[in-house]
């Protein structure tokens, strides 16, 4: 199986490059173009989804406490356990070299 | 019809082995089947039959070809580093770079290069009732694969259209799709397919080409159609007891090859009860198109195919709908779906 979570410093997470994902109607779906899996997202997993790679992983705590207003320590338990799946999913990967 | 009687065609290669083969056209694809036996070609050819082309010799863009186990033309070497792409009670595939490996447990084993969309498939000897599994687990996964590299896309739905409408009804196998499609054609609705269309990009439409195997049936959706009574005088195939026809020489229907899909309703049977039909979300409509199309392909061909689907539910009206035994009721409430939606 392709789907092997490659472990990352918390704070680079990356989106996997083979993972596809468009937002429909407020909903955003995600397909792994390798394994074929796919996933839907809610509004605040998609907050997430597409904060990655864009902002470090701190501002995305800052976002989530923000948007939700809830501590930061609720958010960075809710983002990690968040980024922790999607990796476990493969639709996070290690940062590429820079 | 009885496509299995009709001739193949036979040579001689150069080291005086013997060659049958036949050509089919899907959605302007066309796919040569040759095989060492000619057993090999009617099993595929049952289920292909009615769109093969007279001139079997033409250019072709698929090269399917198969031996029997006991006559090997080629050798099946799966490497250890490739990796499990799909799984089912069935065949298992795995795939490394453009490669597949295609394994049919006690039946077959298939590799094809998604590259130069050829593939080679070694049958194990069986009785003559593994046409349908040599057509369906062997030749089907892989094939529907290959044609991705002609941009046709395969989904497991029925269609049919009205007055230029196109509704696809897609499910998996045994939801009631070739039923609800029968029950349509039957109340004036023009038949595309009851089982399986091609997706393809026209401009900024997608049209769902049809795909012209005969039409299976249980004895239970024969009973509900009078154009159906010879249909149940026949003998069911022996293994799957379902009996099969020719929409077209039964029923008095239009039949068209392709349609420009505006509606997609998700059927299930309740087997009793009134027809309930209600819209879903596009994400949730995508999802289950996911389901109904295999994605065994390549990252490339697989964002291809995603954003057809993507491309489908943004131009189609999308419901789900719970179809009951009102036969008439349904097809008059599926009728007003269609009519309501944009064209």
């Amino acid at each position: 199986m392709k789907k092997q979570a490659k472990m990352c410093p918390r704070e680079t997470p990356v989106k996997n490059p083979r993972v596809i994902s468009r937002e429909i109607e407020g909903q955003t779906v995600l397909l792994n173009l390798e394994s074929g899996e796919y996933f839907v997202l809610n509004s605040t997993a998609a907050v997430i989804w597409n904060a990655v790679g864009s902002k470090s992983y701190e501002r995305i705590v800052g976002r989530v406490a923000e948007d939700y207003k809830i501590g930061k320590p609720a958010a960075d338990e809710a983002v990690g356990q968040f980024v922790d799946q999607l990796l476990h999913e493969g639709l996070l990967c290690e940062r590429a070299a820079e | 019809m009885n496509q299995s009687a009709r001739p193949i065609e036979r040579s001689i290669l150069t080291d005086n082995r013997e060659s049958f083969s036949a050509s089919y056209q899907t959605g302007g694809a066309v796919t040569q089947v040759s095989a060492t036996e000619e057993r090999l070609v009617h099993s595929i050819d049952g289920f292909m039959g009615s769109s093969r082309l007279a001139d079997g010799q033409g250019n072709h863009h698929i090269s399917f070809r198969l031996a029997t186990a006991d006559r090997p033309v080629w050798a099946y070497t799966r490497p250890a580093e490739a990796g499990l792409l799909y799984a089912c009670p069935f065949f298992k595939c795995w795939d490394l770079g453009h490669r597949r490996w295609l394994e049919v447990p006690g039946k077959a084993l298939v590799c094809a290069d998604l590259n130069d969309n050829i593939a080679f498939a070694s049958i194990r000897s069986a009785p003559a009732d593994s046409a349908w599994i040599i057509a369906h687990y062997v030749f089907y996964p892989l094939w529907t694969q290959m044609l991705k590299k002609t941009e046709l896309y395969h989904l497991h739905a029925g269609c049919v259209g009205l007055d230029g409408k196109g509704l696809l009804l897609p499910g998996p196998s045994g939801c009631g799709k070739s039923t609800l499609s029968l029950n349509l054609v039957h109340h004036g609705f023009e038949f595309v397919s009851d089982d399986t269309v091609f997706l393809r990009s026209s401009g900024n439409r997608v049209i769902a080409e049809g795909f012209a195997e005969n039409v299976k049936v249980s004895r239970e959706t024969a009973a509900l159609f009078s154009e159906l009574a010879a249909v149940r005088n026949q003998a069911p195939d022996p293994a799957r007891q379902k009996l099969e026809f020719d929409v077209a020489g039964v029923f008095d229907a239009s039949i068209k090859g392709s349609a420009v899909p505006t509606a997609i309703i998700f059927p299930r049977f309740t087997r009793g009860g009134k027809t309930i039909i209600k819209p879903v979300t596009r994400a949730e409509a995508l999802t289950l198109l996911f389901d109904y199309s295999m994605f065994m392909a390549d990252p490339a061909s697989s964002a291809r195919h995603f954003e057809m689907l993507t491309g489908l539910v943004d131009k189609a009206a999308c419901y789900e709908a719970e179809i009951g035994a009102d036969n008439r009721a349904s097809a008059l409430m599926i009728r007003k779906v269609l009519e309501e939606v944009p064209a």
